[in-house]
């Protein structure tokens, strides 16, 4: 099973899409605009946790790793609140109830099954 | 016939020699790296130390042995998430305070001001915010230690006093005490720093 997210990015914010076989889900994304990643489809992403990072629940944060990427490395999406964009040093941010739904539809986990593509 | 017996046999004892060595070089090691050993890890990087691991990302050294999967294809591929996770867990074990005193290690702040320079060179957004959060709690709890250590490490000055001023306004938080923090602190800046690393610092939070 694979499964594919879009990132149409705006001016300063932009639109995540996610679709499984079953299911899509389209939120809000935002980034850090002084870091952003370049336009481009990248392969081989996971559904993951940052061991670091807690979720609202206090559990390892939710998120989705994009490896390859030019110029960057440990880029994620992952939650977020308002302001969005402070929450990001190059990594791509939705709020909190999005990366869990998107997390939990990916599985296995770790498993190199996403294709996010990423433009604007 | 005899001949090639014997090198044969000294062939074995030749490597079984060698893998005694290196497991008596891990174990010594290990007690350097309790907390930050890769042992426990997944076989194909547990023989590397946390200091080869932070060498080997920052140089780009690293093997692709120690990091793989194999695709669909049946093709070795270099695993980056498997990569950052091993960094992760030396950066989390870097954030662990140590008994009796409850602080962190010289050792371990320079690992952490090692991660800061890791990830402004490598550009890693992951740890890059993992910094903007922790450095700050980790000065405000050791300054000391914290300013004595940096100013051991010249090269790593901009990068740690930028992580520093990440902070604020960080995930939404801290937004209006920059003003306050460098009142509070720059004294203690320009007494544990030469004053060339100092004002480089400084000029970090401008």
């Amino acid at each position: 099973m694979t499964y594919k997210i879009t990132v149409k990015r705006g001016k300063k914010e932009g639109v995540l899409t996610f679709k499984s076989a079953d299911k899509t889900i389209t939120t809000p994304c935002y980034w850090n605009a002084s870091k952003k990643i370049p336009a481009r489809t990248y392969t081989e992403c996971s559904a993951t946790t940052m061991a670091r990072k807690k979720n609202s629940k206090g559990k390892p944060r939710e998120a989705v790793f994009i490896p390859n990427v030019p110029g960057f490395s440990g880029i994620f999406i992952h939650l977020g609140k308002v302001p969005y964009e402070k929450w990001s040093d190059g990594c791509i941010v939705i709020p909190e109830s999005k990366i869990i739904e998107i997390y939990k539809a990916i599985d296995p986990k770790d498993g190199k099954n996403v294709t996010v593509a990423v433009t604007g | 016939m005899r001949n090639t017996l014997i090198k044969r046999k000294l062939s074995q004892a030749l490597i079984i020699a060698l893998v005694v060595l290196l497991n008596a070089c891990a174990l010594h090691s290990g007690k350097h790296h309790d907390k930050e050993s890769l042992a426990n890890s997944s076989p194909q990087y547990s023989q590397l130390t946390s200091h080869q691991v932070l060498l080997g990302s920052l140089l780009g050294t690293i093997d692709i042995k120690h990091f793989f999967y194999t695709d669909q294809h049946g093709v070795k591929k270099y695993d980056e998430l498997r990569h950052f996770k091993a960094l992760e867990k030396i950066y989390i074990a870097s954030l662990e305070k140590q008994p009796p005193l409850n602080h962190l290690t010289e050792k371990q702040l320079k690992t952490l001001m090692f991660f800061s320079f890791y990830a402004t060179e490598k550009n890693s957004a992951a740890f890059l915010e993992y910094l903007a959060a922790d450095l700050m709690t980790v000065y405000n709890s050791q300054p000391v230690d914290f300013l004595q250590t940096l100013n051991q490490l010249p090269f790593m000055i901009k990068s740690n006093c930028n992580r520093l001023n990440a902070n604020f306004g960080f995930e939404g938080k801290n937004l209006d005490t920059k003003p306050s923090f460098l009142t509070n602190n720059k004294a203690k800046f320009q007494q544990y720093l030469s004053s060339a690393n100092a004002s480089t610092c400084l000029d970090a939070f401008k």
